[in-house]
């Protein structure tokens, strides 16, 4: 389950949601920093995650260490699916 | 004695003025106040040394501590070629150092030129291109792509962490050094500052030039007219490239507020921006209402304890009235201020909001604030009546030099006058009540003829922002002369649904009927500006497009 996601995830953002295609985004690539994804991005990212996994995500829940890079976003989709 | 009338600091002073505690500013308040903006630091170190400056994502600076480490910047761009009117780019994630770089430089007699660090390097390069910068500061990440040496061939530094390369001077270096301040140039009130970029109506860069006095003089008239205080905690929450930066960069410290530093990572996350707020008890925010209006849809403020929250000033864009009732009511007992000005100018008027809108009635842009006087003209230069439209000019020390390297654009802007300073043609369009209270109502650029009938794209969106379950709106043109109608994009609440038929019902119970958009597209989210408001040049570019591709129905 986690590496479909991940693998979801990082096609998501590499063919959708980036910025800038000449860069590849892995699993620690620190999306923010580097300007690949704005906050335009972070909206379609939830989304895109509560459609995936069937869930309702909190606007508290999302926040910068959720959501920095895509492993932190799977910690985060694990945390949330596990407690389901 | 120094001491203690910093420790006041300038808004206190101006308090006890209005208060009666004084009957004016005392002199010797008045001396104190730094004559350029590279005395601000100096200033509150001299004053109140171990007072927290600077709150960074891990790190707490002192006044003293930030008057060494920008000292020892300003002497390293100097020993390295830096000379008094070089300009020096700033290209840097927002945090301590940001601020650190731009004191540094304007102590080095040199003058900021910021560029957004997390832009393709293209239009940065096109900046530091035209600015003929002298050096560069930033991440390595952001000033790598820059290629400066590539760019600006006799580069005399390049500043960043961590360096990158062996031409590069490491940042952490460089702050620790300790330097004798005393031997740090003399700047004088009428150097160039800072030259903030913006679009020209072409989309080449349009530098536009502040000078320490100018800058200085919307710090001081910033800081006592909105009543900063040293015991503010100002988010530092504005891009540096974005005139707004000016605010916590100039005004805040000049007041002798401690800057909580806001990273562009953390803005584009509401509910982090809003913890860290908490957190820090952040007391001043300062922003676009595109990020306000993140903020209450996501933020999660009922969550949150906003507490030492007291002041909250806008700009940059109208705020639609249902939403800013919103937020007045997530935020009891917050002032919140509507502030009006071009980064020409920095601020012109403002409008403290007493009472939250009803029926979704416009706000003013308020009255001219201190150092500002203004005149409402028509096209032939003739002071308009009450309530009719006219472009709004303003007269006011805080007045720009000019665009930089620009001197015919800078006359078509500005218009000499022998008893003041000079007029600056604002290009917004305004109408100003009986009691003198202006109204905007739209860019001289943004009117729209449909079927012979003048509108504003502006007055289209704020209805269709209030309309149930819309947060932003974006209302456009679509196809040429008479067939030319309105369209709009629409994004909607983060919980709502939308149904554009009861939007189009909505609009059509409150425009007139050529004004009702014939086509509403739902989009997820808009695209926004570097500076963080909705990207509407793009948004309406896109819905023209789509009629050109044979897409009208």
């Amino acid at each position: 389950m986690t590496a479909e996601l991940r693998h979801e995830l990082l096609q998501l953002l590499n063919e959708e949601i980036t910025l800038d295609p000449s860069q590849p985004i892995g699993g620690d690539t620190d999306l923010l920093l580097t300007g690949l994804v704005d906050s335009l991005g972070v909206v379609e990212i939830v989304g895109w995650m509560e459609d995936r996994l069937g869930i309702e995500i909190d606007p508290v829940d999302v926040v910068l260490e959720n959501f920095r890079t895509v492993d932190a976003m799977l910690a985060y989709a694990e945390r949330r699916v596990g407690v389901r | 004695m120094a001491r203690t009338a910093l420790k006041l600091g300038v808004s206190h002073r101006f308090q006890k003025v209005y208060a009666g505690e004084v009957r004016e500013a005392e002199p010797s308040g008045q001396a104190l106040l730094p004559r350029h903006l590279a005395g601000i630091v100096p200033a509150n170190a001299a004053g109140r040394p171990d007072a927290v400056a600077l709150v960074g994502d891990d790190v707490e600076l002192t006044w003293a501590d930030v008057d060494r480490r920008t000292a020892s910047i300003a002497r390293t761009l100097i020993a390295n070629g830096v000379a008094r009117g070089d300009r020096v780019a700033v290209a840097r994630v927002k945090g301590v150092e940001s601020f650190e770089a731009v004191h540094g430089i304007l102590r080095a007699g040199a003058v900021v030129v910021p560029v957004d660090p997390l832009a393709p390097p293209d239009p940065a390069r096109r900046i530091m291109r035209d600015a003929d910068v002298a050096a560069v500061i930033g991440d390595a990440r952001t000033v790598g792509p820059l290629d400066p040496w590539d760019l600006v061939p006799d580069l005399r530094c390049a500043i960043t962490t961590p360096p990158t390369d062996v031409r590069a001077l490491d940042w952490n270096d460089v702050v620790a050094g300790t330097v004798d301040p005393s031997r740090l140039p003399e700047v004088r009130p009428d150097d160039d500052a800072y030259v903030i970029y913006t679009s020209g109506s072409t989309g080449e860069p349009k530098g536009i030039v502040h000078t320490h006095r100018s800058a200085m003089a919307y710090a001081v008239a910033a800081a006592e007219c909105h009543g900063l205080r040293a015991d503010d905690r100002v988010a530092g929450m504005s891009p540096l490239h974005f005139d707004m930066s000016t605010l916590e960069l100039y005004a805040a410290p000049l007041a002798g507020a401690t800057v909580v530093t806001m990273s562009e990572p953390l803005l584009r996350f509401p509910a982090s921006f809003t913890e860290r707020s908490e957190r820090e008890r952040v007391s001043v925010w300062y922003t676009v209402p595109f990020l306000l209006r993140q903020v209450t849809d996501r933020g999660a403020l009922d969550r949150r304890d906003m507490g030492a929250l007291r002041l909250v000033m806008y700009g940059g864009e109208p705020y639609p009235p249902g939403a800013l009732a919103e937020l007045m009511a997530i935020l009891p007992g917050v002032e919140i201020v509507n502030v009006y000005g071009p980064a020409e100018v920095n601020e012109c008027t403002y409008h403290v909001i007493d009472s939250p809108p009803i029926d979704g009635r416009d706000l003013p842009i308020g009255r001219p604030w201190p150092p500002a006087e203004v005149r409402v003209l028509d096209d032939a230069g003739r002071d308009v009546e009450v309530d009719e439209p006219g472009e709004l000019w303003v007269s006011t020390t805080t007045l720009m030099r000019g665009y930089w390297r620009r001197p015919d654009l800078t006359s078509e802007r500005t218009m000499a006058r022998a008893d003041g300073p000079a007029w600056y043609a604002t290009g917004d369009i305004v109408t100003r009540d009986v009691d003198g209270t202006l109204w905007f109502s739209g860019r001289r650029d943004h009117q729209v003829k449909v079927r012979g009938v003048r509108l504003e794209l502006e007055a289209i969106e704020s209805v269709l922002t209030d309309a149930p379950g819309v947060a932003h709106a974006v209302a456009g043109v679509d196809g040429a002369s008479d067939a030319a109608v309105i369209v709009a994009a629409v994004v909607p609440l983060a919980d709502g649904s939308i149904d554009d038929a009861e939007i189009r019902r909505w609009c059509a119970a409150r425009l007139p009927s050529v004004a009702v958009p014939a086509r509403i597209e739902i989009r997820q989210a808009f695209p926004s500006t570097a500076s963080g408001k909705i990207d509407r040049r793009r948004v309406r570019a896109d819905l023209a497009d789509r009629v050109d591709q044979g897409g009208a129905t």
